[in-house]
């Protein structure tokens, strides 16, 4: 790597607890800016929530915190007394951008809204992240990862028997931050063109409504005809369901060591005879009318079944995937720390923390030049308050007597 | 476009990007104030980008049971299908669109001219593509040093999964998100499919855009981003890469989360209707009981405290749902919501226009073109207090604006652009190996 990091000499605050918020400090953070989580002298709630990495949960063992807040310096800081606030002052003064996730109108009762931060600092960026967002009938209601899919994308992610089901862990949580990164990205680049900071609004809820998994593509075909994502009634036996792609192999099929996904469109018809390489699979897809039979859509099914049953997962996507057919592994998250692609461009690394040990996370999450480092691991609570403080002007008197208040 | 005030005016994109993921972040990068100038071939049609199939029937659009191909207006594919579908048009807003055979050697060239003109090049196909028109970062950058360039296939520009081609919904499970998600018992390979993986490489590739911009108005230089969709997915699966590591294990858990109990999805009044409540703290606990009424099956110390209802939440789920049975959705939401419990209704998408708080933020605005009609499309997932986002015109046909590019951008002369014409460069239709419209 050469030249200066990517985001070099940006310093961003974190009053941002859960996922998204610090998810989009995260990004900040990885690709070199100076991120501070300013935490409550309780702790990021995420530090109580798991997986854990020890068998009995520790604030320094949760795995989701230590992913999320790698490469961040920690302070504890209670932004709602008057002396947290003063501090909370000196620091909005020192920054860039700001990302928070209180409920809307905290930072304005604790007099520290954007008019007052933009008084403090005039080209700030300040990124609320919160369920609904700043203003309209639900700003205060409250959200949860089922609550966010149940808004967008559960209409049309469904169990066997019809009901509506999240996406699982916390990835309606994560794109918020994502998202959320983008626009402050923007807004700091806005910001430094004009020398007038901007307010990033950013919801969970036009996350999931505005984003590109389905959500947005069914809101148009509905404007256009009406139809909603709604499916059709279940059957009631549990069958594996096939998409309705006639006889062309779709879907789950077993191999030795597990299952791999297939699609296969009509124009991939040849990828898949040229890596299965049967004379009769090719001749029944040169035949139009046996092909039409179910007796020839059967056979189809059960060639394609016995290749994939005589072969590893590995094996059966390295060589469909030679041919270009798609054919990809289903593999558990626990099986990247031993995926030869996946170590091999350091999607996953090791690392080491001070409490949790030896670490496997994930490594970045794009390649560019003097991008992305692992710097240090994700901070212990206030781990960094002397540093920063002193960083501040604080002398050790000052740091002492905030100390004995309990202020940090 | 002059004036609009926003951080990325002036700023050219080309964006030969094809599905969801790729055309999600220049929909992002256009709503910016970046001009977006999509190069698409009109000899090769890539499926899912303009409609699932170039032509289908009338009655194939109207059998169909996904959206994404019955998604025409009024069901009608109409003269030109790849103009008309949802799957092209949820993102086109903004943007312009040229035609280009870049396999021909004066497409190719033609492509580099463009490029010569212009700031970013966003792309997201498998390497080998470009590899073999030899188009590389070497070869544009060598055009214009101080172009971005953004390549997003699944598997990144290095490694044995390289090439590897597919849809979001198959390649999740390679990286392990089809292992939490579903009922206990449910098989990762049948596990409801999802394409998050587009929607999360089309954020990120937008926050990559941005910051390599940013550099470069310090320094000048460009940059190549190296975006692997499937690395991207494994940000947001980290906490299961880590424990999955240490050999902790874990499973799908339905719509429970370890944090929160009771929680779920509740039948209610009315056909395939239901309410998501996530009860997160005691507190929450006895607010809810309130609301039920203060049954005599939710007093004593069972489900007092959290691990109680946690151990008994199959117990719990059944009580909820004979609660929520007899209620409207949007009843339980508010109710819940007032007593400051998360919930919501599962929306669809008739719900989601009639929505007030999507209202409120003025999520769903008109568009009108000559392809499409008059439609309210979803809007920005971004707000701020910054200039007003771009909402300038409705998804281009292909071709529209072939002129506008290749003779004002581009600068083509008379002579120059009649021998695109006759290469066959320039097309309002896909054409079939002939050249006639598919």
């Amino acid at each position: 790597m050469t030249g200066v990091a990517l985001l070099d000499g940006v310093r961003v605050l974190e009053f941002a607890t859960g996922v998204a918020g610090p998810y989009a400090g995260k990004l900040f953070a990885g690709y070199g800016a100076d991120v501070i989580k300013i935490e409550p002298p309780e702790g990021d709630e995420a530090r109580q929530w798991g997986p854990f990495l020890t068998p009995t949960p520790d604030p320094d063992t949760s795995a989701l915190f230590l992913h999320l807040n790698s490469n961040k310096r920690s302070i504890t800081l209670d932004p709602g007394c008057n002396s947290g606030r003063a501090l909370a002052e000196r620091l909005i003064s020192s920054a860039d951008v700001v990302i928070e996730s209180y409920r809307p109108g905290t930072l304005e009762a604790w007099s520290l809204g954007f008019e007052k931060m933009k008084a403090l600092n005039r080209s700030i960026t300040l990124t609320s992240v919160t369920p609904f967002g700043q203003d309209g009938p639900y700003r205060d209601y409250r959200g949860s990862e089922v609550v966010y899919w149940a808004l967008a994308g559960m209409n049309f992610t469904r169990e066997w028997d019809g009901r509506p089901v999240s996406l699982g862990g916390n990835l309606a949580q994560y794109q918020a931050g994502n998202l959320a990164a983008a626009a402050t990205m923007a807004a700091l680049i806005q910001a430094e063109a004009t020398g007038e900071g901007v307010h990033v609004d950013a919801s969970h809820l036009l996350a999931q409504v505005g984003s590109a998994s389905g959500a947005m593509t069914y809101l148009v075909a509905h404007a256009y005809n009406g139809r909603t994502s709604a499916p059709p009634r279940p059957s009631p036996e549990r069958t594996p369901t096939r998409p309705p792609f006639g006889p062309l192999p779709n879907g789950t099929f077993r191999c030795v060591d597990g299952a791999v996904m297939v699609s296969t469109l009509g124009p991939w018809v040849p990828r898949m005879l040229r890596a299965i390489g049967d004379a009769e699979l090719s001749a029944i897809f040169g035949d139009a009318l046996r092909l039409a039979e179910p007796a020839g859509a059967e056979r189809v099914n059960e060639i394609a079944s016995a290749w994939f049953a005589s072969r590893s997962r590995a094996d059966a996507m390295a060589q469909a995937q030679a041919e270009g057919w798609p054919v990809t592994a289903v593999q558990s998250p626990s099986e990247l720390a031993g995926d030869v692609h996946f170590l091999e461009r350091g999607a996953v690394i090791e690392s080491e923390h001070p409490v949790a040990g030896r670490l496997f996370q994930p490594g970045p999450p794009f390649h560019i030049e003097a991008g992305w480092s692992d710097r240090h691991p994700a901070p212990r609570l206030g781990e960094h308050n002397a540093e920063i403080f002193m960083e501040l002007g604080l002398t050790v008197a000052e740091l002492s007597a905030y100390q004995d208040e309990r202020v940090i | 476009m002059p004036g609009t005030g926003l951080p990325l005016e002036g700023v050219r994109v080309v964006d030969i990007t094809v599905a969801w993921s790729g055309p999600f972040t220049t929909m992002l990068l256009a709503d910016l104030g970046a001009e977006v100038v999509r190069v698409e071939n009109p000899w090769a049609f890539p499926s899912s980008t303009r409609g699932v199939y170039p032509r289908p029937t009338p009655e194939a659009v109207a059998a169909a049971t996904s959206l994404n191909m019955s998604g025409y207006p009024d069901l009608n594919p109409g003269e030109r299908p790849w103009n008309r579908s949802a799957v092209f048009n949820w993102h086109g807003r903004n943007k312009r669109s040229a035609t280009l055979d870049i396999r021909k050697p004066s497409g190719r060239e033609l492509l580099l001219r463009l490029l010569e003109q212009s700031d970013v090049l966003v792309e997201n196909n498998p390497p080998k593509l470009l590899d073999a028109l030899d188009l590389g970062y070497e070869q544009m950058s060598g055009r214009n040093p101080n172009l971005v360039v953004l390549r997003m296939p699944a598997g990144g520009l290095t490694g044995p999964y390289r090439d590897f081609v597919g849809f979001g919904g198959n390649f999740e499970g390679l990286v392990g998100l089809r292992s939490f998600r579903g009922y206990p018992t449910t098989s990762p390979e049948n596990a409801p499919g999802s394409l998050h993986m587009d929607t999360a490489a089309g954020a990120t590739g937008t926050f990559a855009v941005l910051a390599a911009l940013r550099r470069r108005l310090r320094t000048g230089q460009g940059a190549l981003i190296d975006l692997s969709q499937l690395e991207n997915l494994v940000q947001q699966t980290g906490e299961f890469v880590m424990a999955g590591a240490r050999g902790v294990t874990f499973g799908p858990t339905g719509n429970q989360d370890g944090r929160h109990a009771p929680q779920g999805v509740y039948p209610c009044a009315g056909e395939d209707r239901w309410v998501a409540i996530s009860v997160g703290s005691d507190d929450e606990w006895r607010a809810l009981k309130r609301l039920m009424g203060d049954p005599a099956w939710a007093e004593g110390s069972t489900f007092s405290a959290a691990p109680g209802r946690m151990a008994a939440h199959d117990q719990l789920d059944q009580r909820m749902a004979a609660w929520t049975r007899g209620l409207d959705r949007y009843d339980v939401f508010h109710l819940c919501q007032g007593a400051g419990i998360a919930a919501a209704p599962v929306l669809d998408e008739a719900d989601m226009y009639a929505d007030p708080q999507l209202a409120h933020i003025g999520f769903f605005r008109p568009l009108e073109s000559p392809h499409t009609g008059r439609h309210s499309y979803p809007a920005h997932p971004l707000r701020w207090s910054g200039p007003p986002l771009r909402w300038d015109w409705a998804a281009p046909g292909l071709g529209d604006d072939n002129e506008y590019v290749f003779r004002q951008v581009v600068g083509l002369t008379e002579d120059e652009y009649e021998q695109l014409v006759a290469e066959g460069h320039l097309s309002q239709d896909y054409l079939d190996r002939e050249g006639n419209p598919l």
